[in-house]
C-alpha cells in the first residue's frame, strides 16, 4: 500500500525555504534519500523544480557538438561550471526556479548554490 | 605514475552479440535532465518494476548538488549518449555520482566514489521512439563511470552503491553480474551511512575495480 504523503504546501523558492529543504534532506543519508526518491516522495522534502528551458531541447546531437566529460577530478572552476549548468538557462535569472504549484523567487537558488560553494573547502 | 583512464567510448550491442555501439559521456545539464523527464521518464513511469519509475531528474540534479555541497562533497552528474541510426547521438543513460564518499567496506577505511542514481533508458522504447536499432548494454558502462573517477582521483577505484529496494531481486542480480561485490548484510556500514544494512549495498575494492576497468579498456579509444 502506498504511504505517499501529501507534498508540502507550495511555497516560494526563497533562499530560506531552499536551505530548509536541503537541511531536511541532509538529515538523511544517500541511501535513505534514494528510497525517498524511488517512492516518489522527494517533493515532501524538496518541493521545488526548475522552470522548463526557454528553447526546445533537441533529441539528437551531432558528435562534434558533444563535449566529452573529463574522467579526471575537476578543478574548482570546472566544478562551478558543472553546478551552474544544473540551473536552466534563462533570459532572466529570476525565471530559473519555481516552487511546485507556485511562482516563487528564483535567483535565490543560485545564491544558495553560490553561498554553499563558497563555504566549501577543497 | 598511473595513467588516467578515459570514460568508455564503445558499449556492447545488445542486438548484435559481436557488435559495439559508439557512446559518449558528457556532463549533465539542466537541459539534459528536462529532456530525460519529458522524453524518457514519461514512459518509465508506466513500468512498475523499474526502480527509477518516479525519479525526476530535473529535481534530482539541483537537489543532489545542494545536498552534497552542504556536506562539503561534490556531486558529479553525467549523461551517456549513444549513436542512433541517423548517426547522431541521443541520450541513453543518466548518472549522479558522489566524489570522495566513505568506502562501504569499513575494513578498508579510505575514500571512494558513490554511485547514487543511475538509470538507462528502456531499450525497446529507444528503438521505437528514437531509431536506436543498435542498442548499447549499459550496466557495466554506468558502473565504470564511478570506478574510473575513483581511480583517477587516487582512490584506487573504490566505489559503492545501494540497490534501490524497488528494484527487487533483479537489480541485485544485475549488480552481481556487473562484477560488484555484495556487502554482507551483517557487515557494519560507515558511520556516515545512517540507515541499517539491508543487504542491498555493493562495492568494488581496488582489485575488483582494476579487473572491471581492464575489461573495458579496449572500449576507451
Amino acid at each position: 500500500m502506498s504511504t505517499k504523503k501529501k507534498p508540502k504546501t507550495a511555497q516560494p523558492a526563497t533562499l530560506g525555504a531552499v536551505l530548509e529543504a536541503v537541511a531536511a534532506l541532509t538529515a538523511r543519508d544517500e541511501a535513505q534519500i534514494q528510497e525517498l526518491v524511488s517512492d516518489g516522495r522527494i517533493a515532501e522534502l524538496f518541493p521545488f523544480r526548475p522552470a522548463a528551458p526557454k528553447k526546445p531541447v533537441a533529441d539528437f546531437v551531432d558528435e562534434e557538438a558533444l563535449t566529452e566529460a573529463s574522467a579526471r577530478p575537476l578543478t574548482a572552476r570546472q566544478r562551478a561550471r558543472v553546478i551552474q549548468a544544473s540551473m536552466p538557462r534563462s533570459a532572466s535569472s529570476s525565471a530559473t526556479f519555481e516552487a511546485i504549484g507556485d511562482e516563487g523567487a528564483l535567483h535565490d537558488l543560485v545564491k544558495a548554490f553560490r553561498s554553499l560553494e563558497k563555504g566549501r573547502k577543497r | 605514475m598511473t595513467v588516467a583512464r578515459r570514460f568508455v567510448r564503445w558499449a556492447p550491442c545488445r542486438s548484435h552479440p559481436d557488435g559495439r555501439v559508439p557512446v559518449r559521456v558528457t556532463d549533465m545539464t539542466a537541459e539534459d535532465a528536462w529532456w530525460w523527464d519529458t522524453r524518457v521518464q514519461t514512459h518509465l513511469v508506466t513500468q512498475a518494476s523499474r526502480a527509477d519509475r518516479y525519479w525526476s531528474w530535473s529535481v534530482l540534479l539541483p537537489a543532489c548538488h545542494l545536498v552534497q555541497l552542504a556536506q562539503r562533497r561534490f556531486c558529479r552528474p553525467l549523461v551517456v549518449w549513444a549513436r542512433a541510426d541517423n548517426r547522431r547521438f541521443v541520450r541513453v543513460a543518466m548518472a549522479l555520482l558522489i566524489e570522495t564518499y566513505p568506502h562501504l567496506d569499513v575494513r578498508d577505511a579510505a575514500p571512494a566514489s558513490f554511485t547514487w542514481f543511475i538509470a538507462a533508458a528502456d531499450v525497446a522504447w529507444m528503438r521505437d521512439r528514437f531509431a536506436l536499432s543498435h542498442r548499447p548494454a549499459l550496466g557495466r558502462v554506468l558502473i565504470d563511470l564511478s570506478v574510473v573517477l575513483s581511480a583517477n582521483a587516487g582512490q584506487g577505484g573504490r566505489m559503492g552503491l545501494h540497490a534501490a529496494t524497488r528494484g527487487g531481486r533483479p537489480l541485485l542480480s544485475l549488480y552481481r553480474a556487473c562484477g560488484l561485490t555484495a556487502l554482507p548484510r551483517a557487515a557494519k556500514l560507515p558511520p556516515q551511512v545512517r540507515r541499517r544494512n539491508d543487504g542491498r549495498f555493493f562495492y568494488a575494492d581496488p582489485q575488483v575495480a582494476e579487473r572491471l576497468m581492464q575489461r573495458l579498456d579496449p572500449d576507451r579509444v
